[in-house]
């Protein structure tokens, strides 16, 4: 880089160079001239007005050269500009400081230049003017001066422009100015109207500007001001060069607006130069602070204040009339003691003390420090309760509130205590520290809690109770929704959450049913009775109301489901097995079971309404129906069996129990009868009877069939044998064998009339009715004997030991006849021997008849009790076999035994038994 | 219900006592009565040649008794047997069986039957055996108790939901009031058993078998003075 010429002045020269604002402005035709005058003058092809900043020479104006600027170090310009006058280069490319030049080695080829420094009234060199040629040159005199004085030209051109360039600038600015104004200016001519008006009077008094200018501005001005203002504009015409007044203007919307105006007058043209300030919020603004501080000093000097303030060490400097008031001391007595010794408690202070050092760790003595520790150490006021202590000694709560007073720089000067009696505030807070401590144990005994939520902070507020019954620790107001949320059972809560929503709308009183469920799983139930209240614009802003907890009475209800479940568990079951009717206090059906339609064959219908026990009988009158009536009605359970008919009319039975089911006062107020089918029993037992009166027909039957079977039977066997004798006695002559035929007949025909009457006598035993009668067996026996027993060759022994016995003579007469008649029958011997014997037992008597005949095997012994058994064949011996059953049969009717003990070759011994008792 | 069983089992034995009755009286006679049988032929053998008038007249008698208790004890052999004998249950069409009858039972006897069977059913599955031996016996009373020469007799059948009502109807004398109850007893005739050949068992007979298949019997006067023998027979057969 060559080295180039810099001014010595040059920051001040780009500066001043600045100040003209002619950098890249447009070309000009006064300084278009000047080039082609110079250019004309110098007789050079080219002229320019060069104008030079930190890196470049622009031209202002050309004559003869296109380039608008080159950069300033190859210029000829700043070595022009060193000096005050013409610089000339007359041949270039003998210069060495030109001869290497772009300019002059390329285009445009500058041999010869001449410049004249632009040097404005600062003396800075701005640029230059300057002809060129591309030929050597010398510059005459006369074109150096005209040169010059055309420089001088361009420097005049130069100051004009900067002039009227710093008016433009001064008059933007106070354009600028007066149209951001906050204030109202204006000009107003001399006859009195608005001339120009700035935005501000848009902007305050709501006009706009076109409906301002040309305008009176009397018109604007409150009635009341005008005397006022024209007062004050008649000073302009006495001289004044300035005046300044207020009033009020109207505004557009009609208000007014108080003004503050400054005007002066323009002494050539007479218009007003006015400027105008809105005084309507200093106003109000000093308003206040009159308002402030006569509030400020009535509370001050009211009496229920104590004020008192001291000095750093908590002497007295003034007390004023509420402490006076407060404590019964005079200033006078106290100015100048030390507090807080005798306004105050001792154990207050120490505790104070305590409670201080605790909380800050720092040790704070107890005395005035007490009240000044916070205050000094953290700048806040310090309030606190304190009991205060009268001059007679009474003592009252206060709320003393501890300021430090400091001078400018910080220092504190003293201490002020402010206090304020609270004695009212402490009653009725403890009046309400009561009545709530009363609201809550109530709460808690009756389980109710109360609650009020705000809407606008989604604040919620509960009573103790509530508390309690949803097991929380108290907390703030602002946590507490989301505890109470969280408590809310999670199926519960979009229900209430709707609900909610529901009342907001509604804005009526609500009654829910909700759940509370517990971490560890217990659930309660709470009966939620609640309103929602207004504002004084009657929009909802919140709810309130009362909860409680029914867990218990919904447990009680739900045993009492449980139960009433059970019991239709139970009635179903019995219904199930059972004939169900209920009926009321006069009988009448109200209830009706399935069972108790099919066996009844009515239907429900049918049935309910009508009277019940009304039974087979259809009224009351019949015993059994007086019978129930008489219990239940008393309220006693009647059971029994009823005969009752069905609607097809036939009878049907039941075993019934009703119950009468009582109310408080103990009478009945409906009937429940509970009964099961027992016709099929009653049926059986029917039958039985029945089987009774078939039992004795029957019988009877019998008898009658044996008796005509017999008499019928014997009628023709009778007929036989008589004329079987009558053929006899005719033929006193008749063959043997004829006769023995005969016989033959008749022994047959008396066989058969013996076993037809054997057959009669067994089918009548036990159903004929014998008389009884006191027997002497002894003379019994000896008559039977005489009957049955033929006098040769058998020896009957009769104990003597025979007893006299109460008993049918005629059977025994039977018993003892057969088994003598077989024994005399049977008898094998040439001396048939006999034996009756007796042995008396404890409840029996006992006989045993003995005989010496056949005996009998073993294996007959109990057949020969059988009908129609006989050992031999009958045409031996005469028997019809019917014997022996009879006695069995007789003995064993009778209550007794009968058995055979006997060996075959032995003889026989039938022994028997008959019970003493009979 | 102790009561009831005891009841029911002295029932039952006097049943049973009574068929036992019934069995002896009909088997036990048998052999005196075939004794009584044989003895009478072999004497009427013996007496081939006598010619005495008065012997040969009461053994005529004889004989006659001889028979008459012969039918007696086979008519009480067959009341005995009424439930143990002839116990075939089959089907029978009763139209059929009222013809069959009254084929046999007319004979030569010249009696004139009226039917009337007004029955949906005709057949019936039952005892037809019994069935057939009642409406027998019936018919056969009705002719040979007659004593008209015109014997009209009308028969007339019904039908209820469990029953056929048989009806027997005749012209002939009636029976008296004071022994209509009596002729269902065994043996009974209204009138010597020397004017009418029976041994009066038929009814008694008749009278056990409906009882046992659960019917009824009844007996009434006929408007124009003759019987009506009705009775039930059911068509279920409960044996």
């Amino acid at each position: 880089m060559k080295n180039v010429p810099i001014p010595s002045n040059e920051l001040d020269r780009i500066k001043a160079l600045n100040g003209y604002s002619i950098m890249d402005s447009l070309p000009e035709k006064e300084y278009d001239s000047i080039t082609k005058l110079a250019s004309y003058i110098c007789n050079t092809p080219i002229a320019l007005v060069s104008l030079l900043d930190e890196n470049r020479q622009w031209f202002k104006s050309t004559v003869g050269l296109a380039a608008k600027e080159t950069p300033r170090e190859i210029s000829f310009c700043q070595y022009a500009i060193m000096g005050d006058v013409l610089y000339e280069v007359n041949d270039a490319l003998e210069d060495t400081k030109f001869a290497d030049n772009p300019l002059v080695s390329g285009g445009p080829k500058i041999r010869f230049y001449a410049g004249a420094p632009l040097k404005d009234k600062e003396g800075f060199n701005l640029g230059t003017l300057c002809v060129i040629d591309t030929e050597p040159r010398v510059l005459t005199e006369d074109q150096k001066s005209a040169l010059e004085l055309l420089g001088q030209q361009v420097v005049s051109l130069l100051d004009l422009r900067k002039n009227n360039n710093e008016l433009l600038i001064a008059q933007r600015e106070f354009k600028n100015f007066v149209e951001l104004s906050k204030d109202l200016v204006c000009i107003a001519n001399v006859d009195g109207r608005f001339y120009k008006v700035n935005p501000s009077f848009t902007t305050v008094l709501g006009y706009e500007k076109e409906e301002l200018e040309g305008q009176l501005f009397v018109d604007f001005i409150h009635p009341d001001d005008l005397n006022k203002t024209y007062k004050e504009v008649e000073k302009l015409a006495q001289g004044y060069k300035t005046i300044s007044f207020e009033n009020r203007y109207i505004c557009k919307d009609g208000s007014y607006v108080l003004l503050s105006w400054n005007t002066s007058p323009d002494p050539e043209t007479g218009n007003l130069y006015c400027i105008a300030r809105d005084m309507t919020k200093e106003k109000i603004q000093e308003e206040k602070l009159i308002n402030i501080t006569t509030n400020l000093t009535a509370i001050l000097n009211a009496s229920e204040f104590s004020i008192i303030a001291t000095e750093i060490d908590g002497t007295i400097k003034e007390f004023n009339n509420g402490a006076e008031t407060l404590l019964g001391y005079k200033a006078e007595e106290v100015i100048g003691k030390k507090t807080p010794s005798f306004i105050h408690l001792e154990d207050e202070i120490v505790n104070r003390a305590e409670a201080l050092s605790k909380q800050y760790g720092e040790k704070v003595e107890p005395g005035f420090a007490v009240f000044t520790y916070v205050t000094e150490k953290w700048g806040i006021a310090d309030s606190n309760e304190w009991t205060y202590v009268r001059k007679d000694g009474t003592t009252f709560p206060v709320i003393l509130s501890a300021t430090a007073i400091r001078d400018r720089s910080g220092v504190i000067t003293g201490y002020l205590g402010i206090a304020k009696d609270i004695s009212k505030e402490k009653a009725a807070e403890q009046s309400l520290i009561s009545s709530k401590i009363l609201l809550d144990e109530s709460q808690r005994i009756a389980k109710i809690g109360s609650w009020k939520f705000d809407i606008l902070s989604n604040n919620l507020l509960w009573s103790k109770g509530h508390y309690t019954i949803f097991e929380l620790e108290e907390m703030p107001d602002d946590k507490l929704n989301e505890a109470y949320r969280n408590r809310i059972h999670p199926d519960d809560l979009p229900i209430l959450d709707a609900l909610s929503d529901k009342i907001l709308d509604t804005g009526k009183d609500f009654k829910v049913n909700y759940r509370i469920l517990f971490p560890d799983g217990r659930i309660k139930h709470i009966l939620e009775i609640g309103s929602p209240f207004e504002n004084e614009i009657g929009e909802v802003v919140g709810m309130q109301g009362n909860i409680q907890d029914v867990t218990e009475i919904k447990l009680a209800e739900k045993k009492i489901e449980d139960k009433a479940k059970e019991i239709n568990d139970v009635r179903a079951a019995l219904d199930e097995s059972s004939i169900v009717t209920i009926t009321d206090q006069n009988g009448i059906l109200t209830y009706v079971n399935d069972k108790f339609c099919s066996i009844s064959q009515y239907t429900e219908d049918e049935l309910l309404g009508q009277f019940h026990y009304v039974d087979a009988f259809g009224n009351y009158s019949n015993k059994v129906g007086k019978d129930i009536w008489m219990s239940i009605a008393n309220g006693e359970i009647w059971k029994g069996e009823l005969q009752k008919v069905a609607k097809d009319g036939s009878y049907y039975w039941v075993d019934s129990t009703i119950v009468p089911f009582l109310n408080e006062k103990g009478e009945p107020y409906q009937y429940i009868a509970i009964s099961s089918d027992i016709t099929e029993k009653k049926l059986a037992e029917e039958n039985l009877n029945n089987a009774l009166v078939d039992l004795e027909k029957n019988n009877k039957e019998l008898d009658q069939f044996a008796y005509v079977v017999s008499h019928d039977l014997k009628a023709p066997l009778r007929a036989i044998n008589n004329l079987a004798e009558w053929i006899v006695e005719d033929m006193p002559d008749m063959p043997e064998d004829v006769s023995n035929n005969l016989g033959l007949l008749r022994g047959r025909i008396l066989r058969m009339e013996n076993l037809i009457n054997g057959v009669l006598d067994y089918s009548r035993i036990g159903r004929t009715k014998i008389e009884m009668e006191n027997i002497d067996l002894n003379l019994m026996l000896t008559q039977i004997v005489e009957t049955i027993v033929p006098t040769q060759g058998f020896e009957v022994v009769i104990d003597s030991q025979m007893p006299e016995i109460f008993n049918a003579k005629i059977l025994l007469y039977q018993v003892f006849s057969n088994i003598i008649s077989n024994a005399v029958k049977y008898n094998d011997k040439p001396v048939g021997v006999i034996t009756c014997s007796y042995l008396e037992l404890p409840s029996f008597h006992q006989f045993t008849i003995s005989d010496n005949g056949p005996g009998i095997e073993k294996e007959y012994h109990d057949k020969v009790f059988g009908v129609f058994q006989t050992i031999e064949a009958r045409d031996k011996k005469e028997s019809t076999g019917i014997g022996l059953s009879i006695v069995k049969k007789i003995i064993e009717e009778k209550g007794g035994t009968i058995y055979i003990e006997s060996k075959e070759g032995e003889g026989a011994s039938f022994i028997f038994t008959l019970p003493k008792q009979i | 219900m102790e009561s009831e069983k005891n009841y029911l089992e002295e029932l039952n034995a006097l049943k049973k006592e009574y068929e036992e009755f019934v069995y002896i009286v009909s088997h036990d006679l048998k052999s005196p009565m075939r004794a009584i049988n044989n003895i009478t032929t072999w004497i009427e053998e013996d007496l081939e040649n006598i010619e005495d008038k008065g012997v040969l007249e009461n053994f005529g008698l004889l004989k006659n008794r001889v028979v008459r208790l012969e039918n007696m004890m086979n008519s009480l052999l067959e009341l005995s047997r009424v439930s143990r004998f002839e116990m075939e249950v089959y089907e029978v069409n009763i139209p059929h069986l009222i013809n069959e009858c009254v084929e046999m039972a007319i004979g030569n006897s010249g009696a004139n039957f009226h039917l009337d069977i007004a029955i949906e059913s005709e057949t019936i599955t039952t005892l037809g055996k019994k069935l057939q031996k009642v409406i027998l016996s019936l018919f056969d009373n009705a002719i040979r108790f007659h004593d008209k020469e015109k014997k009209d007799i009308f028969v007339a059948i019904k039908e209820t939901r469990d029953y056929f009502e048989f009806s027997v109807r005749d012209n002939g004398p009636g029976i008296p009031d004071d022994v209509k109850e009596k002729i269902f007893s065994i043996f009974y005739t209204v009138n010597s058993k020397d004017r009418v050949h029976t041994t009066g068992a038929g009814l008694a007979i008749t009278a056990k078998i409906i009882k046992m298949v659960g019917g009824t019997l009844s007996c009434f006067d006929a408007k124009d003075g003759g019987s009506i023998f009705e009775f039930t027979w059911p068509k279920v057969t409960l044996i």
